[in-house]
């Protein structure tokens, strides 16, 4: 187990090299010039060469690509065009926004989406099961910000009991978590709903009812058990998602100060060395959230677990017998 | 001997969006304690519903079903688990109805577990290990998944899993249909030499007639739903009055060159079983029907002492 985390960490190396060369060349040939917006339209030509030339950008292509690289060997991320700090810095600062939009966003989504979707399955064509069946293709099908500014229009301008932007206590977060966890709940509860009506025909259920379990039992243990692979599968992709792309659009409608937000601002500004940290910061921690599901599997499943080990017992008696 | 099981007019229709399937439809029928009862038909005609309404893993439209002369048709709740504690079920297909997330251990432990029938830890290894010694499993797959074994190994977990309970009456739902003909053999044999040790009482659900010949005191031969002759095994195979027993026994295949083979050959289409109307419904498909089989529906009729046959012209087909 231990040497396929730690194969699977290696293999993170040529992924994050051409996620960086891919947002490079894209920043590189991207229309607008950071210099231009730093000093102005009054600013003279001479003044134009000495920033380019300060910033490094006068460089070649592959010059700016390797000293950029040589920089993230180094943990440097390099510094903001524009405030002049770390970009690592900037970014850890406003990393614990996004995470608490993410993991409460995600939670949400699993609480809402497993409990529907299961007893949607359980209950399969009750009125129950066609109403949230039908609230998850809505749901599925709005976009995040759209519901966000619907979100904004109810509780903030009519109602008035929730702030409309920004991030100053609990209360701010309040709409964006709803906003990304209704999304999520819909995706969770119709993969949900659909692998446990797979799940609750096959015969080991049957045998379990046989055996004289207790329906919550057999639904709880035997079926839910084994429906929670593509189930995890699900969350995986939302939860990296989550930390990423939706909550780019649900920062930038909330004006909550993330990642997302940043990473929208620094693109808006050409401040190239932020956006490639932001793009390379989500690039790790959506492989590390899917080494994560790919580790969960193991637990989950025996079957994959008892992979891993047998392939690695039977690796160890073949170099025994080979050394004796 | 006493009777163990008692079947009376059982029926169970399924809703379906044509009408009314007719699975099972008026079956009688008596097992008695240590014997065991064959079930044969072709694909579809109910033997599978008929073993589950014994177990209630489906409940019954109507009739009643009796064990050990106690009414359990309609039980519930506790009532029902305990007697399910004397009831249990071996399934077909040993591939899909083991969860494949559970260890061999678990799968036969868990009934022991349900019923809380161990006090330790100690107690509940050693009965499992027990169970898995009784029907020739191998202590080393104690913690395997049922993926890393055979069919034969798989199979031998499913009565194994049966057995937990010390139950009395066993439904074996086509046990060997899905495995190669030598481990069938191993299989029977460790049903039969279990039947003998503990006096259990099997319905032996199959459409494998040589293994029904094999296994079986009595048989009965149902059809869409309805049973239409049953007789005490050997009787079956030498005296077959209804036609449609004719026309299963002749298919199966005689291993002699010399011997001419006469096959009754069936024609026509199957009835549909949904809103059936009344009537034999062979009728469609037997040689000898006549009017009167497509208007009335025949009863079971004792030809011989303890056989048992509906059509309404056994005697004239027969020349009894």
């Amino acid at each position: 187990m231990r040497k396929y985390i730690i194969k699977r960490l290696i293999m993170l190396i040529p992924v994050l090299l051409g996620v960086t060369f891919i947002v490079f060349l894209l920043m590189y040939f991207a229309p607008g010039d950071p210099v231009q917006m730093l000093l102005g339209d009054s600013a003279t030509q001479a003044e134009i060469d000495a920033l380019t030339h300060e910033l490094g950008r006068d460089k070649s292509f592959w010059g700016q690509f390797f000293s950029y690289v040589g920089g993230l060997l180094r943990l440097d991320f390099g510094t903001s065009y524009f405030t002049k700090t770390s970009v690592l810095k900037e970014i850890l600062t406003r990393f614990p926004n996004t995470v608490i939009l993410a993991v409460f966003g995600c939670l949400l989504s699993v609480l809402i989406g497993i409990s529907t979707g299961v007893i949607a399955a359980v209950k399969q064509y009750s009125i129950f099961d066609n109403i949230a069946t039908a609230i998850a293709l809505i749901g599925v099908s709005m976009p995040s910000f759209w519901l966000g500014l619907l979100l904004v229009m109810l509780f903030a301008l009519n109602l008035k009991i929730l702030p409309a932007s920004g991030s100053y206590g609990p209360a701010y977060f309040v709409m964006p978590i709803i906003c990304l966890g209704v999304n999520g709940a819909a995706n969770i509860m119709r993969t949900t709903r659909s692998t446990m009506l797979e799940t609750i025909r096959q015969d080991y259920i049957r045998t379990a009812r046989g055996k004289g379990q207790t329906e919550w039992n057999v639904i709880m243990h035997h079926a839910l058990k084994n429906a929670l692979i593509s189930i995890v599968t699900v969350i995986g992709v939302l939860f990296g998602n989550l930390l990423g792309v939706t909550t780019v659009l649900c920062e930038t409608v909330f004006a909550i100060p993330g990642i997302g937000k940043f990473l929208i601002d620094s693109i808006g500004k050409r401040d190239q060395p932020c956006v490639m940290g932001c793009v390379l910061f989500m690039a790790i921690l959506f492989s590390l959230v899917n080494l994560g599901v790919d580790i969960l599997y193991s637990y989950i499943d025996p079957r994959i677990k008892s992979q891993y080990e047998n392939a690695s017992k039977v690796k160890k008696a073949a170099v025994k017998e080979s050394s004796t | 001997m006493s009777t163990l099981i008692e079947v009376k007019d059982l029926k169970k229709y399924f809703t379906v969006p044509k009408g009314l399937l007719h699975a099972v439809d008026g079956v009688n029928f008596k097992i008695d304690e240590g014997k065991t009862l064959g079930v044969v038909g072709e694909s579809g005609c109910g033997k599978s519903t008929m073993g589950r309404l014994l177990v209630h893993l489906h409940e019954a439209t109507s009739g009643s079903i009796y064990f050990d002369g106690k009414d359990i048709t309609n039980l519930s709740g506790n009532e029902l688990k305990s007697i399910r504690k004397d009831m249990q079920m071996i399934f077909q297909d040993p591939y899909s109805s083991l969860n494949p997330r559970m260890s061999v251990s678990e799968l036969i432990g868990e009934p022991l577990r349900i019923y809380k029938m161990c006090s330790s830890k100690e107690e509940y290894r050693a009965r499992v290990k027990e169970l898995m010694d009784t029907v020739g499993l191998a202590e080393r797959v104690y913690d395997s998944y049922p993926h890393e074994l055979d069919g034969g190994r798989r199979q031998r977990i499913g009565v194994a899993r049966a057995l937990a309970l010390n139950p009395r009456f066993i439904v074996c739902d086509e046990p060997v249909s899905a495995l190669d003909v030598s481990i069938q053999a191993q299989i029977l044999n460790l049903l039969m030499d279990l039947q003998e040790s503990r006096n259990l009482t099997y319905m032996f659900i199959t459409h494998d007639l040589s293994v029904v010949k094999h296994i079986s005191d009595d048989i009965v031969v149902m059809y869409l739903g309805n049973l239409v002759e049953t007789a005490p095994a050997k009787r079956l195979f030498t005296n077959t009055y209804h036609p449609y027993t004719k026309a299963l026994l002749s298919a199966i295949p005689i291993p002699d060159l010399h011997v001419e083979h006469k096959r009754v050959e069936l024609k026509g289409e199957l009835t549909s079983p949904i809103n059936p109307k009344p009537g034999c419904r062979f009728a469609k498909r037997c040689p000898y029907a006549k009017d009167l089989c497509f208007s009335k529906t025949p009863e079971l009729e004792e030809v011989e002492s303890s056989h048992f046959v509906s059509c309404h012209y056994v005697r004239e087909i027969n020349s009894l």
